[in-house]
């Protein structure tokens, strides 16, 4: 398992990523990363909610309720420009980094 | 379905704030847990087990109830990026400590470039040691800016450094508002005779009456010259505090005491403080006790300086000078038609050829610096290239590029520093071992000293590489972007591929530069040395000699020196020995002559000067000179014998060039008597030309000879003269039968100095050579970087194309091909650095003018020469990568993709 150190700085860009495909839902994107990364990452509603919530605070991106038929209503979080240069950087630099890590501890990157 | 807002706040305690955004935070929450209840439910979990783990997920941390208490706000801590100053100074210190971790760590690497860095800092700090103390410091005395030495010269015969006749010397110095004040001296041979010691020789000027004031200086005992300006007098000295100490004891009392000179008593009338001997290495000043005056213009014996008035030129000197040299010469043409004058500043007077010798060589060092930083830089930039990982993890992990910047200058500070103790080492130890093997006496050495001055320059060297080979790779090595790392071969790496290769084109070009400097020289030097001066060395030994004339007089000196002559002779330690008052290479008296039916002694006031020089029999054979017709000197030409002299070829073709018999002439000896030194014993003045002799130099090494009469010395004697013996065996042993023959004719006679022969015709071109040598080893070093650096970068490029190389090899083509692949590479670079070094030695060559001799600035042979070496060179240096190119195994290489 990855330590709490390296998860709590990869969670944001990985909610920027997913956010990147249409805006979603809190539990979704809990979901999507434990479904997606086949359970190695994992997200607790203890730590997403507040995390969304700094998000939206730098802006990057926008939480809005919506109401649909014989449900209750979800908020619904989507990318802003901002958040999606955000996402571009880090995919940049997350990217780089591995490659460094890689050459150095010589670990091949996909 | 369980109340999901009741049991969170259950969980999560009282401090849930009631802020908006914290209860749709709590609503999404909620909504959280329920969707994964449902999940749970759906997977079969039974419900109280599902609302509990629901539950948990959500409210695991325990932060998120503190959060929530907090409204939102979360605390404002920034974890320090590693690698970022944490605000404190501890980061340079850190730094500094990583860099030499890392220079220990690459002892290779470390030493070369130390290696590189440290000989050109080195041969920087070396030729600025010699150049600050023999060039740059101002000479000892006050305002000595404004001394300059006053010459006569003869523009059309190429005489520009003639000493000055005493009278016209008086109409300079009288010119107005031109000099404050002017002196003149003359070098009389001086013999110091007294009862505290051995007779020794003794450095002697005798100067006019303002000599000591006109320099600045005042005797630290003593009043010096009497101050009125009384030409009879008392024979005054004043002496040095070298001689003071060593021959007087350093006798407080010896102001007024009387000693002898030549035999005539003096009265020493004070003692100069230590270090002054101006001019040369003189001991003794006298004061002239003639009238100059009453002397003859044509007559260029007298040194001259003068101190320029206050706000007057160099410039404005000497066009006053020329002003006044042209009224004399309107004035007085018989004596002075094609003379004038010039002045130069003192301390190139007293700096020579080492002026632009030393400036030479110092911009070679700088030269040979600059390469060695280039050479140094392309060491960093190839290991920038290899430390990208190191880099990019440390921006990634957040420092900043002004902190890697930073890194990478300190390293850069710690390899100029450590380079510049290196070089300091290297330059102190190179300068004492080259004063102390130098051939050449070298002006002003007695100032060479590692002083505050040269460690300024050291910490200067420091600063100026550091910014040349250390900017360029700490730029190129923080923009390492991330980006460039990721695509390994991509373009990062080419744009330092492409630094690096213009960083060799230019250490070709600047030692191509260097490399014609002293291609210049060399060509330089073994011109000076092809001329011929008309004499050459065979192991002779030049002893120098004076009598004290009131002792001898005329015709005991002339006696004197047939005796010593004959005796030496006979000594079995003497092979042979010969006599004259003046060496090859010296200007001889200048006086009128005549020739019977031919030439008048003098014609409508117009007289004819040829240089006169008295010789003894067989000197030209020991002088090394040639005999073109009739005899040289014998014995029997003496003060009893037919007066006879013998003709240098100028004058033959300048004063008998249509005329078959030249042997028979007669020729009209218009001097009786030259000064206080010589003097004609036999009365006639018509002397038969009984010989010819080919030209020997007697106007410097370089001018043509003018015309020449040689008198015998039995004939026409001197106080003074210079032996010329040729050792039976050891040098030791000639010395010491000239001087048992010297005691036994008169024991109170000291030897002058005793110097080998070759050393006084060589020593005109010792400053060249030694310069020479100092160039070829500075430009020999700098190709030696150059070509390491070419081959690194070689070696660098076969190692990245690699796979490119082993695709082209799979693909069909041959090792030759390869081979010629890099090879073509290397002489490009070999080329364009060849072409722009031959452009920088064009513009170059002008400013080593001041030392060439015999060949041009661009001359095309040494230059041409230069670049096939390079390229050859090149060639050689581009094959070993070239091989091991054309050596890969192209399945091994792919294999490894």
């Amino acid at each position: 398992m990855f330590d709490r150190e390296l998860r709590k700085g990869t969670t944001p860009f990985l909610i920027l990523a997913l956010l990147e495909v249409e805006p979603r839902h809190g539990y979704e994107i809990s979901r999507l990363i434990e479904l997606q990364s086949r359970g190695v990452l994992r997200v607790h509603a203890a730590s997403l909610y507040p995390l969304l919530y700094r998000m939206e605070k730098r802006g990057w991106i926008t939480g809005r309720w919506v109401e649909k038929p014989g449900e209750r209503r979800r908020r619904y979080y989507r990318l802003t420009a901002a958040g999606r240069r955000a996402l571009d950087a880090q995919r940049h630099q997350w990217m780089e980094f591995a490659a460094a890590v890689g050459r150095i501890a010589g670990v091949a990157h996909a | 379905m369980p109340d999901w807002a009741r049991l969170l706040g259950e969980r999560l305690g009282e401090r849930i704030a009631s802020d908006a955004r914290v209860s749709d935070v709590l609503e999404e929450l909620e909504q959280h847990v329920e969707d994964r209840y449902r999940e749970l439910r759906g997977q079969g979990v039974p419900p109280d087990e599902a609302r509990d783990r629901a539950l948990a997920e959500a409210t695991s941390d325990r932060a998120l109830g503190k959060w929530l208490g907090r409204g939102g706000r979360s605390k404002k801590v920034r974890p320090i990026p590693p690698g970022e100053n944490g605000g404190s100074g501890t980061g340079l210190l850190h730094d500094v400590r990583y860099a030499v971790r890392l220079m220990r760590h690459s002892p290779g690497f470390t030493a070369a470039a130390v290696a590189a860095l440290g000989l050109g800092a080195g041969a920087a700090i070396g030729v600025y040691t010699l150049l600050q103390a023999v060039v740059l410091r101002p000479l000892p005395y006050p305002e000595p800016d404004r001394l300059v030495r006053l010459w006569e010269a003869k523009p059309a015969e190429g005489l520009l450094h003639e000493r000055v006749s005493p009278v016209t010397f008086l109409d300079y110095r009288a010119a107005p508002g031109l000099f404050e004040d002017a002196a003149a001296w003359w070098v009389p041979e001086v013999n110091l005779v007294d009862d505290l010691g051995e007779p020794i020789r003794v450095a002697t000027v005798s100067a006019t009456g303002n000599f000591f004031d006109l320099m600045g200086i005042s005797p630290v005992l003593g009043p010096g010259f009497a101050r009125d300006s009384a030409l009879e007098g008392d024979a005054e000295a004043v002496i040095s505090d070298r001689l003071w100490r060593t021959r007087f004891g350093a006798s407080p009392d010896i102001v007024g005491r009387s000693i002898r000179l030549n035999g005539l008593p003096h009265e020493v009338m004070g003692v100069m403080p230590p270090g002054f001997h101006f001019p040369d290495e003189t001991d003794l000043w006298t004061r002239i006790s003639w009238n100059l005056a009453e002397h003859s213009r044509e007559a260029h014996f007298m040194g001259a300086v003068a101190r320029l008035g206050p706000d007057v030129t160099l410039e404005g000197a000497n066009v006053a000078v020329r002003t006044v040299g042209d009224r004399v010469a309107r004035d007085f043409p018989q004596t002075n038609e094609g003379w004038n004058a010039r002045v130069v500043p003192l301390v190139d007077e007293v700096v020579g050829v080492f002026r632009p010798g030393l400036i030479a060589l110092f911009g070679a060092a700088g030269l040979l610096l600059l390469i060695a930083c280039m050479n140094v830089a392309n060491l960093l930039l190839a290991r920038a290239g290899a430390r990208q990982g190191e880099f990019a993890v440390r921006a990634a992990l957040g420092a900043s590029r002004k902190r890697l910047m930073r890194q990478f200058l300190i390293e850069s500070v710690l390899l100029a520093t450590a380079a510049s103790v290196v070089g300091f080492v290297i330059a102190t130890f190179v300068v004492r071992g080259f004063l102390a093997w130098s051939p050449i006496e070298i002006p002003r050495a007695d100032g060479i000293a590692i002083d505050a001055g040269v460690l300024m320059f050291t910490l200067a060297v420091i600063g100026i590489t550091t910014v040349v080979f250390g900017v360029v790779p700490a730029a190129q090595a923080s923009r390492v972007n991330l980006q460039s790392v990721l695509r390994e071969t991509s373009r990062g790496q080419v744009a330092g591929h492409r630094g690096r290769s213009a960083l060799v084109i230019s250490e070709i070009a600047l030692s191509v530069a260097l490399l014609s400097g002293a291609g210049l020289l060399v060509r330089s030097v073994s011109a000076l040395l092809a001329e011929d001066i008309g004499a050459s060395a065979a192991g002779e030994l030049v002893i120098d000699m004076q009598l004290p004339q009131l002792q001898y007089g005329w015709h005991g000196s002339g006696g004197f020196y047939g005796q010593l002559l004959a005796d030496l002779r006979d000594d079995p330690r003497v092979a042979g020995v010969a006599a004259a008052n003046f060496l090859p290479l010296e200007t001889g008296w200048r006086v009128p002559f005549g020739i019977a039916g031919l030439v008048p002694l003098e014609q409508d006031g117009q007289e004819h000067i040829a240089q006169y020089h008295s010789v003894s029999e067989s000197f030209f054979d020991a002088a090394g000179a040639r005999l073109i017709e009739g005899r040289g000197f014998t014995a029997r030409d003496d003060s009893t014998g037919r007066p006879v002299v013998v003709v240098n070829r100028t004058f033959v073709e300048r004063f008998l060039p249509d005329t078959d018999a030249v042997l028979g002439r007669t020729l009209l000896v218009g001097a009786h008597q030259i000064g206080p030194l010589g003097r004609r014993l036999v009365e006639s003045e018509a002397h038969e030309i009984v010989g010819v002799v080919a030209d020997i130099r007697n106007t410097g090494f370089t001018a043509p000879a003018e015309p020449a009469v040689y008198t015998s010395f039995r004939q026409f004697p001197f106080f003074q003269a210079y032996l010329l013996v040729q050792p039976a065996s050891t040098p030791e042993a000639a010395v010491s039968a000239v001087r048992d023959a010297v005691r036994r004719l008169d024991p109170g006679l000291p030897l002058g100095s005793v110097q080998p022969y070759d050393r006084v015709l060589g020593a005109a071109t010792d400053a060249n050579r030694v310069i020479m040598l100092l160039m070829l080893v500075f430009s020999g070093m700098a190709l030696l970087l150059a070509v390491i650096g070419l081959y690194g970068i070689l070696s660098y490029t076969v190692s990245m194309r690699r796979r490119e190389i082993g695709i082209r090899l799979a693909l069909g083509a041959r090792a030759r091909d390869v081979l010629a692949m890099v090879v073509r590479y290397g002489l490009l670079l070999g080329v364009l650095g060849v072409v722009l070094g031959l452009m920088l030695a064009g513009a170059a060559g002008r400013a080593l003018s001041g030392l060439l001799f015999d060949v041009s600035p661009l001359d095309a042979l040494t230059l041409g020469a230069v670049a096939v070496l390079v390229l050859a060179v090149t060639l050689a240096a581009a094959f070993a990568p070239a091989r091991r190119a054309a050596a890969t195994d192209p399945i091994r290489t792919l294999r490894q993709e």
